[in-house]
């Protein structure tokens, strides 16, 4: 466990830090705490689908930045998530892979495990540009 | 549906903690928007993608809701997102979903988010959410 590794890596990113609080990382797995905070169906209660997204997103945008050089950044483009199973509030690990890494593309998968089990809970399929993102960076809307 | 547990956005946790509220609900619609904050913003100071797929997934659930007219547990079975554009920084976002069929046990939805102006869309999503049960009064 190493939470000190998600907090240095998220930097001025609030919600990453947000999130950071939650997480915890060993290794290339990424684990989520769950608290009371990131339920979305109380009736169950099962995690929010945003939530899950949000932390199976910060897992592979932090799995991505390992493999970029210094000046590169990455920012999603698309997210297809497929949820398998109500996510209920133990914790949920994650293994992102690097499917393929371009020069300006970069698609990881991310399958959220019920940490203590081997019970899938959420497939999601990411897509991120992979551009510059030193001072000079383009700030651009990208329109 | 006043008295609905899911369309009231205080009672569910993650979009209390996230500031979601609601601006319009009914005939399979729904609006939700949520205010900028640095805590939900990222490095550029725009909201966060993975705050706007949690605004896209509920307003999903809001407009399911609002089209079956009546209490029900739902779940997400699938949501594609993709992120247009960048926000404008510190500006917050608006999501309109709309519920446009359903079945018995399943609904489908699309959403559509935008900061500054509806016709320039930052984030568009297409969704598919299962239909558990009813909820018990």
């Amino acid at each position: 466990m190493n939470e000190g590794a998600i907090g240095a890596s998220t930097g001025r990113n609030g919600f990453a830090k947000l999130l950071g609080t939650m997480m915890t990382q060993s290794g290339e797995t990424f684990t989520l705490i769950p608290t009371e905070e990131l339920v979305g169906n109380p009736i169950l209660p099962a995690l929010h689908g945003g939530a899950i997204a949000s932390f199976l997103e910060l897992a592979a945008q932090l799995a991505l930045s390992r493999t970029l050089s210094p000046g590169q950044s990455c920012r999603l483009i698309s997210m297809n998530l497929q949820f398998l199973a109500p996510v209920r509030l133990g914790a949920v690990s994650t293994t992102p892979t690097l499917v393929r890494v371009g020069r300006r593309v970069a698609v990881v998968h991310a399958e959220g495990v019920e940490r203590n089990g081997t019970g899938k809970l959420c497939l999601a399929q990411l897509e991120f540009a992979v551009g510059q993102s030193s001072g000079d960076e383009d700030h651009t809307r990208h329109s | 549906m006043a008295g609905d547990w899911s369309l009231q956005p205080g009672s569910i946790p993650w979009g209390n903690r996230l500031g979601l509220e609601v601006v319009s609900i009914g005939d399979g619609l729904s609006s939700l928007r949520v205010g900028w904050r640095r805590e939900l913003a990222d490095e550029d100071e725009v909201l966060a993608t993975g705050v706007l797929t949690s605004l896209i997934d509920q307003a999903c659930g809001v407009a399911v809701m609002s089209r079956l007219g009546r209490r029900l547990a739902i779940s997400t079975l699938n949501l594609k997102v993709d992120h247009v554009r960048s926000a404008e920084a510190r500006c917050p976002a608006t999501a309109w979903a709309h519920c446009y069929d359903a079945t018995e046990h399943r609904a489908f939805v699309r959403a559509e988010v935008w900061d500054t102006d509806p016709s320039h869309l930052i984030a568009t999503a297409q969704g598919v959410f299962s239909i558990n049960r009813a909820v018990a009064p």
